[in-house]
């Protein structure tokens, strides 16, 4: 196992393997996805009323959340517990019970077993055996918390409080976006990433590339070194938020040394609306918040999205946005969100950079594993007040360490 | 009401626009995109899912020939991408309405697929889905007034970076 062989630099050190070894995945997929974690599951809005579900996964395992007939949500495993099929086919939808095509077994929307075809077999031939009690085969259920219309789940039914588990600073990043106000879908993407889910994550903790790599945030003056940026990481190192104040100042004639903005030279927008910004909050322009394991809350310029990173085998993840605004967004706020959406996604004039990059960075990791990654820019696992660190990176390694190697690390 | 002539004729011309469209872009001569719209020209690029759940979402939206031009621009010169060889294939292309190719514009379907080779590796299926597009006629050309392509799937297998 190479978390054993974890350089002893430290987190300043990420020995490739982690982001390759399929056995280093499964281990994740036990200690992390089925471990102590709060997981995006989805948005209350997308099951407002009784009997709403949606799918979602947890780790890389399906799960439906769904609101229940006294308006609890709850959020089960899409495994029917007879034969392992799965119980909801639907990607959303309003359901009374979940049915198992296969032999009928039917779950009600508390995840109890509600009914089995020929229980009692046929005139008194069959069915089945005296032992059997339905009470003891209802779906498995997370752990469930809800927080300003944002719900997640857990498989460890003895996880801290969603609040605990945030921490005051991170929490208070949380509230900024998800403040209480309603809140309303505006559309989703879904697409594959050719790296490990990790690699994704660690994407939206490093503000040092978005300034080399992204030359239209740097062409724009909406993500550059020299602006005013704030690196807040938990203590535990495990969850992160990226704050930067776009100047809106078009890069001059210098742009950013060696940075792709130079190549992007002349570069000028016909149409403003790709960057046409008007101000909702306080403390930066974007807020990018990394919530471990595997949730990124978007916040870039009008753009809001949950950022959910599924794992997909050691090699790939599938990165799926929900897209929301407010209940109370005028129509002129609504087209911004849109717009500005040029920016993300598969299409993404930014996200398409991060896509490449990583693939390209799981190819390289592919090739040499025994080699490591080196992050030293900064010092530390804490908070900054610059763009030229990777301390959130280290920072989620530290935790990832304690939680994957025990005392191996 | 057009003649079945002049319907055979329009839909051979059409034929030809979506033709040169998709080597353009097959070309990745993404400067040349714009040209294919009108001065109003709307370009969108969505899932099937987004569309049946009436989420206005799209991953491209481009309203106006500024938007068109400035993300092909953007293409060509503020995003990194590996170079990628991409083929589209269009099929079943139909006028659902073809009374108003002078005035508003005549709205045409069809069906298509996008392959794509990135670096060393084999083309595979990109993209499929149907646009509904509507066609208008300006200094003698065909041009798209609007198009709209949604995706059959609801995960992408990886980025589309250039239009379909």
């Amino acid at each position: 196992m190479p978390m054993q062989r974890w350089p002893s630099e430290g987190v300043r050190r990420i020995p490739l393997a982690v982001y390759t070894e399929p056995s280093v995945h499964e281990q994740e997929l036990q200690r992390i996805f089925r471990g102590r974690a709060w997981q995006y599951v989805g948005l209350a809005c997308e099951v407002p009323q009784p009997g709403d579900f949606i799918q979602a996964y947890v780790g890389d395992a399906p799960v439906i959340l769904v609101r229940d007939r006294d308006r609890q949500l709850r959020v089960f495993v899409n495994r029917c517990t007879h034969r392992g099929a799965q119980v909801c086919q639907e990607a959303r939808g309003n359901t009374k019970v979940f049915t198992c095509p296969y032999h009928q077994w039917s779950f009600g929307l508390d995840g109890s077993l509600a009914g089995i075809p020929f229980r009692r077999g046929i005139a008194g031939k069959g069915g089945m055996s005296a032992c059997f009690d339905p009470a003891e085969h209802g779906l498995e259920q997370l752990r469930v918390a809800e927080r300003h219309g944002v719900v997640f789940a857990s498989h460890a039914h003895d996880v801290e409080p969603l609040e605990a588990y945030l921490g005051p600073a991170i929490l208070a990043y949380f509230d900024r976006v998800c403040d209480g106000r309603p809140l309303k879908v505006i559309g989703t993407m879904q697409h594959r990433v050719h790296s490990n889910w990790k690699l994704q994550v660690e994407n939206l903790k490093d503000p040092f590339h978005a300034a080399l790599l992204h030359s239209f945030f740097v062409t724009f003056g909406i993500w550059r070194s020299d602006q005013e940026t704030h690196v807040e990481v938990d203590p535990s190192g495990r969850h992160s938020v990226l704050v930067s104040t776009a100047s809106f100042r078009r890069a001059g004639a210098a742009p950013e040394e060696g940075s792709a903005a130079q190549a992007a030279g002349g570069f000028r927008l016909e149409d403003p609306r790709l960057i046409a910004h008007e101000r909702e909050y306080e403390h930066g322009t974007g807020a990018i918040l990394t919530i471990w394991p595997n949730l990124i809350v978007l916040q870039q310029m009008n753009c809001l999205a949950m950022r959910h990173v599924r794992p997909d085998g050691p090699d790939a993840c599938i990165k799926s946005w929900t897209f929301f605004g407010y209940e109370s967004d005028t129509p002129e706020m609504l087209q911004r969100r849109l717009a500005q959406a040029n920016l993300l996604g598969p299409s993404g004039l930014v996200t398409i950079d991060d896509n490449e990059v990583l693939a390209i960075s799981q190819a390289g990791a592919a090739a040499s594993p025994h080699e490591p990654a080196v992050l030293e820019a900064g010092e530390g696992t804490g908070s900054a007040d610059h763009m030229l660190t990777e301390s959130a990176i280290r920072g989620f390694h530290q935790h990832y360490r304690r939680v994957m190697g025990g005392d191996a690390c | 009401m057009l003649t079945p002539a002049q319907q055979h004729e329009l839909a051979a011309e059409a034929e030809l626009l979506y033709a040169r469209y998709n080597e353009a872009l097959d070309d990745a001569a993404i400067e040349q995109w714009p040209g294919f719209f009108t001065a109003d020209g709307h370009y969108r690029l969505t899932t099937r899912d987004n569309i049946e759940r009436g989420l206005p979402l799209c991953f491209v939206l481009c309203e106006g020939q500024g938007m068109l031009r400035d993300r092909a621009e953007a293409l060509r010169s503020a995003v990194f991408y590996r170079r990628r060889v991409q083929r589209r294939i269009l099929s079943g292309l139909r006028f659902t309405r073809c009374e108003d190719l002078d005035a508003g514009g005549a709205e045409a379907r069809a069906s298509f697929v996008v392959y794509e080779s990135v670096g060393d590796e084999p083309s595979r299926l990109l993209a499929c889905g149907r646009s509904t597009d509507v066609i208008a006629r300006v200094d003698g050309e065909l041009r798209f007034r609007s198009r709209l392509c949604v995706l059959d799937a609801r995960v992408m297998p990886d980025s589309l970076v250039f239009p379909i």
